[in-house]
């Protein structure tokens, strides 16, 4: 049994919606999967079928080679969820509340082992509604392990955190996988799957249109990386490019960019602007991330929030 | 159901509830307030005494009346009144001691009657005066024959306990009839009253009050407690947690209805000890008690159940709970007797459970009124299953 979950044909019907729209993936044991989508595309409703949480319209849930429909008590000791926008028992301590989830389990982990793994030392007496935001996601993140779970599921575990908050989560979750845990994470941030994901599913409007490894998307569904040369005189720079076949670019303003396939066109490209002394001010390599493997997969902005 | 899943939501409710002041406040420091507060207000001294009046003899009143007008001083007693007792009602009130309060015949015709209607105004009726049939017409022959033992008396019951109050009533009447003997018959004692006792308990505002409102405060503690679980829990998604985990919905209703409970006897406790403590009410307790207390909560739940069933948002859901708990407050009899309420609310004062609540913890706990215990816990605690078996089967934890 080498996958932690297996999705076969899941749908989730609300009226004239398909908020779910027949989709199948497979979550091997031990990776950081990460279901990447704008809001309302159908992260939280897949995650909350596979959690237990919602009755999907149709489909086939199977989370640890049990079929989810007909075994819920053994998957239920052995998943950890934290689920979206969760706030905790306001007047609990964080160690009182790590109790209190533990004992509702018959496999419990150590709790001073959780405090320290996601860096809650100094907070370990603080009642719940006086810790910032990002702490009390952090403390969401410890809630889903305390029964030593094999999968943890993370539902949009840092929307609404400052960077450096999001940033603290980030290293609590990237710690899970370090434990051999297999984590399921839900997120309309690019950079969080960038950062966390081995794999990386995209979904759009219920339906999930790619899947791979960062690497595997960019290289499919990205751009070419672009080399931006800046401070420049554009024209001539053009003409000695074009001359040495380069054809995508365009100029603006000062700025001459110009996609390239590979790294050493750069060295390339350098040599033939100061072999005809042409100068810049600087130059800038952009890489395609995920943004621009959802815009050319979808057509649409992943979000358009500013983190 | 695991009874260590139980206890340790149990315990996390407890700490929960004692670490936040404003519930403390609201749950058991307002309520005593309340005590204190009502209790002193209604303690004092009233303005003016209702004094009730039974009259078997008023349909004479006409002919007396007409009697007397043939002579000076009868036509000034009587006045403009064309019946002889409204005269005596109007002398009454006009002291602005008493105020005259008349049982029509058809709430009592004869003694039996008039002692079932005191019954049922327990607490109300403290002073009562009763004019037995042809008195007038006797008085009127022992007057004009000069002979003072053919006169009746007038009865004036009145409640043993209330020695300052009986003594402002025997007063005036005394000295009324004085004026009256001296304006009518020379000044012998034609017209005069016995005393006897109003065989009842006296109950005082307090002893009314405090049932109630430790009804007011199982109901509030419920209800509330029922909608925050059950909308705050689900917008701050304890409940889709909890759902994951292996704890079911019956080992955390069990535990949120047994701390529901614990709520409900500590602030029941609290009450009753300030009560005694501060106004010296005498309470029994007894199995009613509980039925009551215990089936209240149960019922209250379930209606908070039932309103978050309906209204998801939590502020709309509290406010949801603020329309069924203040009317029920005001209409059920917490603050003041529902006799005191027109006809017509005090039928829907019966159909509202914290009607029951408060009529069965008085019988119950001040009342001794076994018989009236046993039936308003035999309601509640019929609509406490049907409600809370509602309240369950319809609340989810499942998302749509």
């Amino acid at each position: 049994m080498d996958y932690a979950i297996e999705v076969e044909g899941l749908t989730k019907i609300y009226g004239d919606l398909k908020a779910v729209d027949n989709i199948s993936f497979k979550v091997k044991k031990g990776e950081v999967f990460a279901f990447l989508g704008p809001n309302g595309a159908g992260k939280t409703t897949t995650v909350e079928m596979i959690e237990g949480i919602r009755n999907p319209t149709s489909g086939k849930i199977k989370v640890l080679g049990y079929d989810i429909s007909k075994t819920t008590k053994e998957i239920k000791e052995r998943i950890g969820v934290l689920p979206q926008e969760f706030i905790s028992f306001e007047r609990l301590t964080v160690k009182e509340t790590l109790l209190y989830f533990s004992r509702l389990y018959k496999k419990r982990a150590d709790i001073e082992q959780i405090i320290d793994l996601i860096d809650l030392r100094d907070k370990k007496n603080a009642q719940y509604h006086t810790l910032s935001g990002g702490l009390k996601q952090r403390v969401g993140v410890a809630i889903a392990l305390v029964n030593d779970p094999d999968i943890v599921f993370l539902d949009e575990p840092t929307t609404g955190l400052d960077p450096r908050a999001r940033r603290d989560v980030w290293n609590a979750i990237a710690g899970l996988k370090n434990q051999g845990k297999t984590v399921f994470l839900t997120t309309h941030y690019m950079e969080e799957a960038e950062y966390l994901a081995d794999h990386i599913a995209i979904i759009h409007k219920g339906k999930i249109v790619a899947e791979g490894t960062l690497e595997e998307l960019i290289n499919k569904y990205g751009e070419k990386s672009k080399l931006l040369i800046k401070g420049c005189k554009t024209k001539e720079v053009m003409e000695v490019l074009q001359k040495t076949g380069y054809d995508e670019m365009q100029a603006r303003n000062e700025t001459v960019e110009v996609k390239i396939k590979k790294r050493e066109a750069v060295i390339d490209i350098l040599f033939h602007l100061r072999e005809k002394n042409l100068y810049y001010r600087e130059i800038d390599i952009k890489h395609s991330d995920l943004e621009d493997v959802f815009l050319n997969l979808t057509g649409a902005k992943l979000h358009e929030e500013v983190a | 159901m695991n009874l260590k899943i139980i206890a340790n939501d149990f315990l996390a409710s407890l700490k929960n509830y004692y670490r936040s002041k404003g519930t403390l406040f609201w749950s058991l420091a307002f309520p005593i307030l309340l005590i204190l507060l009502f209790g002193a207000i209604f303690s004092g001294s009233e303005g003016s005494y209702t004094l009730y009046v039974k009259n078997y003899d008023y349909q004479n009143g006409e002919f007396i009346a007409s009697i007397l007008k043939q002579n000076e001083t009868g036509m000034e007693f009587i006045g403009n009144f064309t019946n002889f007792y409204d005269a005596i009602y109007h002398q009454l009130n006009l002291t602005n001691v008493t105020k005259i309060k008349i049982i029509k015949d058809s709430d009592a015709s004869n003694e039996k009657e008039l002692q079932e209607y005191i019954e049922a105004n327990k607490g109300k009726i403290k002073s009562l005066m009763v004019i037995p049939k042809n008195y007038g017409l006797k008085l009127g022959m022992a007057i004009a024959e000069k002979n003072v033992t053919k006169a009746e008396n007038i009865t004036l019951m009145l409640d043993p306990s209330e020695t300052q109050r009986n003594a402002v009533i025997m007063a005036v009447l005394s000295q009324f009839m004085n004026q009256f003997n001296l304006m009518i018959a020379g000044g012998d004692n034609f017209a005069r009253f016995n005393t006897t006792s109003i065989i009842q308990k006296e109950y005082e505002y307090i002893d009314f009050f405090i049932p109630g409102i430790i009804g007011l405060s199982v109901m509030t503690t419920s209800i509330y407690g029922s909608i925050e679980r059950n909308t705050k829990f689900r917008k701050n998604g304890i409940l889709r947690k909890l759902l994951t985990t292996p704890i079911t919905r019956g080992e955390w209703i069990l535990a949120k209805m047994l701390f529901m409970l614990f709520l409900a006897f500590v602030s029941t406790s609290v009450i009753l000890l300030v009560g005694i403590l501060v106004w010296g009410v005498s309470v029994q307790i007894n199995i009613y008690l509980f039925i009551l207390i215990i089936s209240a909560s149960f019922a209250f739940s379930g209606m908070g159940m039932i309103v978050t069933r309906f209204v998801k948002d939590e502020e709309t859901a509290d406010s949801a709970g603020g329309a069924i708990t203040f009317p029920m407050m005001f209409l059920a009899g917490t603050f003041f007797p529902l006799e005191i309420m027109p006809p017509f609310l005090q039928i829907i004062a019966k159909i509202l459970p914290l009607y029951y609540v408060n009529e069965g913890l008085r019988d119950a706990m001040i009342l001794g009124d076994k018989a009236g215990a046993l039936f308003n816990s035999i309601v509640i605690f019929i609509f406490a299953i049907i409600v809370f078996a509602i309240g369950v089967a319809i609340t989810s934890w499942k998302e749509e």
